[in-house]
């Protein structure tokens, strides 16, 4: 393994951490402005959502593209400047979205749903600043994705990298679950990322010619969804490559194999998950009725395959092995479970009857934040403390392990257990105040509080043994 | 050139549109309402939001009929007297609100709602009323062609709906429910104007038509499909190179 992979890589994860912890310091402020611990505003707590929400989905996903770019290095060699040119980008697009939200009071919400953009805004260059960090970001991410995606091609026909020859039978070259997965993630991510750049046009086009240009608001939200409902679960899948990869090796047992089902669960993911995000547009009467039931069945199936077909294999990994519960293993089983648990929370708010319930109450981040928070972040804090461990001057301690594991879980549990009793009574998201009526979410906001401090103590823990552990990787 | 000047024609003599005055704000002309009062404009609207229309009492031709059948709709349909006022103006300023009364059909004996009201434009701002919503008047003769024109005016100054000629059955319900804050699911006008939209959806039949935006839902995966076949090309032939390469291991200079 070339040493700048691995310099890389350290790069990515460093950064990742640190953006992370300022990530959780963002929603944790806001839960204590709904525990009315501290005063911020609301507009305060709707620039702190803003950028909770960009910077938490943001490096989540380049995260997950680190642990893809490395395993993939040692298949096959990856060209490095697109890793380079995404990172550069990255930091620039961050940098100046911060801007937009800390300086020019940009609040627009992560999903900046169309016409909030033109209107949540302080400051005219709000808007401007917000579209420009998104394209920055847009277009290293997508030339990243383009560079993987041809590093594949470059060894593997588009029907092999698909496993097609598996799924029928034909002879062919053995491809790993690791490939498949991840060039059916990065197609995913490049089609959700083009989504977002027709998005962006249509908000420059509106913009500049101010005032004498609408957009159709179902089209502006159908190419939002469409870019961060797909962005969100392709960066699950991009986690769950590199588990196939690792976690079998963890356990002592031989490498996971492209088998037909396996091969046809994520061909299946691939198509699914492009309509799945119709189950944003519930509430939207304009949306034809058909798109609504073509969005509840892809829904309900888009768990199947891929959600079916992991911890079927996870379970029968562990089961039996001689598997080593390191933090990685660990982190790695908790977060497929964690994941299956918030994907069912997510199928329950995607039913039509049950969205008219569940739309605009604390159930809906509920849901994501366990999947993310406990399952998507799991998987690349798997990735990363099997990278220190192979990479560290020295393993980290078991006390630690205990530890860290301990207070993630907890408080992760304990975070999202607030939000799931928030939506059972009915307490709404997106406010920075409850009034009498939902004053239970005071109360939740609390306990809310209590159990992320767990887990920021944990994630400050582990960032502080990672560094320590690794930095040093980086200017060897 | 007869073509053109015929085309140019067309152009100027294009009826407006409700888009065009939808959520723009009506001016705030003075009104006079008897001999010796005037007020605002905004005196009423500030309060209540407005249907207003404008008609002249000598009009030979459509004002009377058209009156009369905006009274009786109005009256038939019970709208909730609370909830809106109803503004009957003339922009002649020869008219009186009394004339208006009678063109209205009202008299002593039967005498208008509490909420309708009569006035006359006042001469110096009301050509800028008549431009903000859209009404066309030109002098014929000692009477006026003009067009028909009824505007709903939020308490905000700003044109909610904007009819031309009678209202027919949809835009009367639309424009209770505006009353009445009830949901209006459907503004037939605003797709007219943006191409990107995705649907085209006509609430009289309730038939819905594809339209532009949604290739633009489809262009991404489109495009996705495009690029991965552009990369399996390059791909395919940096292959075909490489085997080369193996093939004829000594003959580098061949292969460059």
């Amino acid at each position: 393994m070339n040493t700048s992979y691995k310099k890389s890589t350290l790069l990515w994860l460093i950064t990742t951490l640190i953006v992370f912890l300022v990530a959780i310091a963002f929603g944790l402020t806001m839960r204590m402005e709904q525990a009315e611990m501290v005063k911020i505003g609301p507009l305060n707590f709707y620039v702190l959502m803003t950028s909770h929400g960009l910077l938490m989905a943001g490096v989540w996903f380049v995260a997950g593209m680190a642990g893809i770019e490395y395993i993939l290095s040692t298949y096959f060699p990856v060209p490095r400047w697109g890793g380079m040119i995404a990172y550069v980008c990255t930091i620039t697009g961050v940098v100046i979205l911060l801007i937009s939200t800390f300086l020019t009071k940009f609040h627009a919400g992560w999903y900046f749903l169309y016409p909030l953009p033109f209107y949540a805004k302080v400051m005219e260059s709000g808007p401007l600043l917000f579209l420009v960090a998104l394209t920055i970001l847009g277009v290293g991410w997508l030339i990243w994705s383009l560079v993987l995606i041809f590093t594949i091609l470059r060894n593997f026909t588009v029907a092999q990298a698909l496993a097609w020859h598996h799924i029928s039978g034909r002879p062919g070259p053995t491809v790993a679950p690791f490939i498949l997965i991840s060039f059916v993630s990065l197609i995913g991510v490049t089609a959700c990322i083009l989504a977002a750049v027709v998005l962006l046009v249509l908000y420059y086009l509106e913009f500049l010619k101010s005032g004498s240009m609408s957009n159709d608001p179902l089209l502006m939200k159908n190419l939002t969804f469409f870019f961060g409902h797909t962005l969100v679960n392709e960066m699950l899948y991009l986690g769950l490559a590199v588990l196939y990869e690792l976690f079998p090796r963890m356990a002592g047992k031989p490498a996971y194999k492209t088998s037909w089902y396996v091969g046809l669960s994520w061909n299946a993911t691939l198509l699914i998950v492009l309509f799945a995000y119709f189950h944003h547009l519930y509430m939207d009467f304009a949306q034809p009725v058909a798109f609504q039931f073509v969005g509840q069945i892809m829904s309900w199936f888009a768990p199947l395959p891929a959600a079916c077909v992991t911890i079927f294999s996870v379970l029968t990994t562990v089961y039996r092995s001689n598997m080593k519960w390191s933090l990685a293993s660990l982190l790695y089983f908790f977060g497929v479970m964690f994941w299956a648990i918030g994907g069912v929370g997510a199928i329950l708010d995607a039913v039509i009857a049950n969205n008219f319930v569940l739309h605009n109450t604390q159930w809906v981040p509920a849901h994501f934040h366990t999947y993310n928070l406990l399952g998507n972040v799991f998987f690349s804090l798997a990735f990363t403390s099997w990278f220190a461990d192979e990479i560290g001057n020295k393993k980290i301690a078991p006390g630690l392990v205990k530890l860290i594991f301990s207070l993630l879980v907890t408080g992760g549990v304990g975070f999202v257990l607030a939000f799931y009793l928030g939506g059972a009574f009915s307490v709404p998201r997106r406010v920075d105040t409850y009034n009498d009526v939902v004053n239970k979410g005071v109360s939740l906001a609390q306990m809310a509080v209590v159990f992320a401090s767990l887990y920021l103590v944990g994630m400050v823990i582990y960032t502080f043994d990672f560094t320590k552990r690794c930095a040093r990787q980086l200017f060897s | 050139m007869c073509p053109a000047i015929i085309l140019l024609s067309a152009l100027l003599l294009q009826s407006p549109d409700e888009a065009d005055f939808l959520l723009t704000n009506i001016a705030d002309a003075r009104i006079r309402t008897s001999d010796n009062s005037s007020a605002q404009l905004s005196s009423w609207y500030s309060r209540k939001p407005i249907i207003m229309t404008l008609v002249y009492s000598r009009c030979p031709g459509v004002c009377n009929p058209y009156l009369l059948q905006i009274r009786d709709h109005v009256l038939l349909q019970a709208a909730p007297v609370e909830r809106f006022q109803m503004l009957v103006l003339s922009f002649d300023t020869e008219d009186s609100p009394a004339q208006l009364r009678k063109l209205a059909g009202f008299n002593d004996s039967s005498p208008p709602p509490p909420n309708w009201t009569f006035g006359v434009l006042e001469k110096e701002n009301s050509a800028d009323l008549l431009s903000s919503i859209g009404f066309q008047t030109q002098p014929v003769n000692g009477t006026y062609d003009h067009n028909t024109v009824m505007v709903l005016v939020g308490q905000d100054g700003r044109i909610h709906q904007w009819i031309e000629g009678l209202p027919d059955n949809r835009q009367w319900d639309r424009l209770f429910r505006e009353l009445t804050n009830d949901f209006v699911p459907v503004y037939s006008t605003l797709n007219r104007n943006v191409w990107t939209s995705c649907f085209q959806y006509d609430p009289a039949s309730g038939y819905w038509k594809v339209n532009w935006g949604l290739l633009m839902i489809l262009a991404p995966s489109a495009l996705t499909v495009c690029i991965i076949m552009i990369l399996q090309a390059i791909a395919t032939s940096g292959r075909r190179k490489r085997n080369l390469l193996i093939l004829i291991p000594n003959n580098h200079e061949y292969i460059e």
